[in-house]
């Protein structure tokens, strides 16, 4: 009996960084590439509700104080990322949604949390440990590897 | 023998208790508007200085990934690189304002003015913000033909104070200017002052506001739909330190162009 050959095409999952300031995504976004994912970004809320809605993306890890952009322009742009979030979240299939920002108000946290939002504080999370948790909601496997 | 108080006493006294009443209340409004812009303030400070802090944090945090490739690393480092001239120079802008608020004159700086070289400055100036402005693939030049027509002329200022103004041109510049455009450093000249100009193409300020730009805090809607932090001093410092020198700031806009022109009093003799 001759050997099957099997090849195994892996899906790169491709993970969407919408945050207004590029330069601080830029070393979730360097880990994200080195392990091997596809990595979108884009700059206001309006960007990252359309490239969701498009399809292909994997993981949305969105910021909060952003531009609204055209499509969300009445959004306050205090919590554009919010208002971008409630219109991912009514997208068919819509990817997991990590908010990366700075804000310690309890009551929008716990509200993204019963959203199934998972919430991140930037600078109280370490790199590697946001990107473990960013691999996880795709994968849906979280790895203790520190 | 004490008068009694007649009615008309007690319904003046009503008046002036309901008077008292309503200034209290304004009173307590003022100070809760106060307390809540200073809550904004703060905030807007330590989100200010916290963006690029975390930033250079990840960014060191990532270098010691060994699967991330070296020519990532190198962005991270440019990026470390020029986090670190945004954070220098909001510190300094905080530092200034106590100073700057108080009327200081040229006088009450521990720096004395001295003669600089316009064209050199500008020049450290553009390549200090390069990596800035690389993050929305922005070119900053310096016209060397207007400086080279004036012969690189030079201005009497406190030069880190002046570098404080260029700085804070230039940041706004990055910040507000499109993706793809040039930022042109470049120089305007008349009988009796010169200075160095900062061209930009981005979100256009509405000509009816222009000249509020410059207060303190003052920042236009399109700035803070695009960057909703922001502490609004950049503006208000700029104009102040060339006040002290007897110098102006100005802003000309024309639709998505807009240029702020810096001038200093020509050195006599």
């Amino acid at each position: 009996m001759s050997k099957e050959k099997r090849i195994i095409v892996m899906k790169k999952h491709t993970v969407l960084f919408a945050d207004d300031e590029l330069h601080n995504i830029e070393a979730l976004f360097a880990i994200a590439e080195a392990e091997g994912y596809s990595v979108k970004t884009c700059r206001n809320a309006s960007e990252a509700v359309k490239m969701v809605e498009e399809g292909g993306v994997d993981c949305v890890v969105i910021d909060i104080m952003m531009d609204p952009g055209s499509n969300l322009s009445g959004a306050d742009p205090h919590y554009a990322g919010l208002a971008a979030i409630d219109r991912i979240l009514r997208v068919a299939n819509h990817p997991p949604i990590i908010c990366l920002s700075v804000i310690s108000d309890q009551k929008i946290i716990d509200s993204l949390k019963k959203k199934g939002v998972l919430y991140l504080r930037k600078a109280e999370t370490s790199t590697n440990k946001a990107w473990d948790l960013i691999q996880s909601k795709i994968t849906g496997v979280y790895r203790v590897k520190r | 023998m004490d008068e009694q108080p007649t009615k008309k006493d007690y319904e003046h006294l009503q008046v002036e208790i309901t008077k008292l009443r309503q200034q209290v209340r304004d009173l307590e409004a003022a100070k809760k508007e106060a307390d809540r812009s200073k809550t904004e303030y703060t905030q807007n400070v330590a989100h200010q200085l916290a963006a690029p802090i975390n930033a250079i944090k990840m960014n060191i945090e990532t270098l010691e990934n060994p699967k991330v490739s070296i020519t990532r690393k190198q962005i991270l480092l440019r990026s470390i690189y020029s986090q670190g001239t945004v954070l220098a120079h909001l510190i300094k802008n905080f530092s200034l304002m106590s100073h700057l608020e108080a009327d200081h004159q040229l006088t009450d700086f521990r720096e004395q003015p001295e003669d600089v070289n316009l064209y050199k400055l500008c020049v450290n100036f553009s390549n200090d913000y390069q990596p800035v402005g690389k993050y929305k693939n922005q070119d900053i030049f310096v016209e060397e033909s207007e400086y080279k027509a004036a012969t690189y002329p030079t201005v009497y200022v406190i030069k880190n104070l002046f570098a404080q103004v260029i700085y804070n041109l230039l940041e706004n510049a990055t910040k507000y200017a499109d993706s793809d455009t040039k930022i042109i450093i470049g120089l305007r000249t008349s009988a009796q002052m010169i200075g160095p100009t900062v061209k930009s193409y981005g979100i256009p300020i509405p000509k009816d506001v222009a000249s509020q730009i410059f207060d303190r805090g003052s920042r236009g809607e399109g700035a803070r739909n695009l960057h909703p932090a922001g502490t609004g001093f950049g503006l208000y410092i700029a104009r102040r330190i060339m006040e002290i020198h007897g110098g102006t700031l100005s802003v000309e806009t024309n639709g998505k162009e807009t240029t702020f022109i810096v001038q200093c009093p020509k050195k006599k003799g």
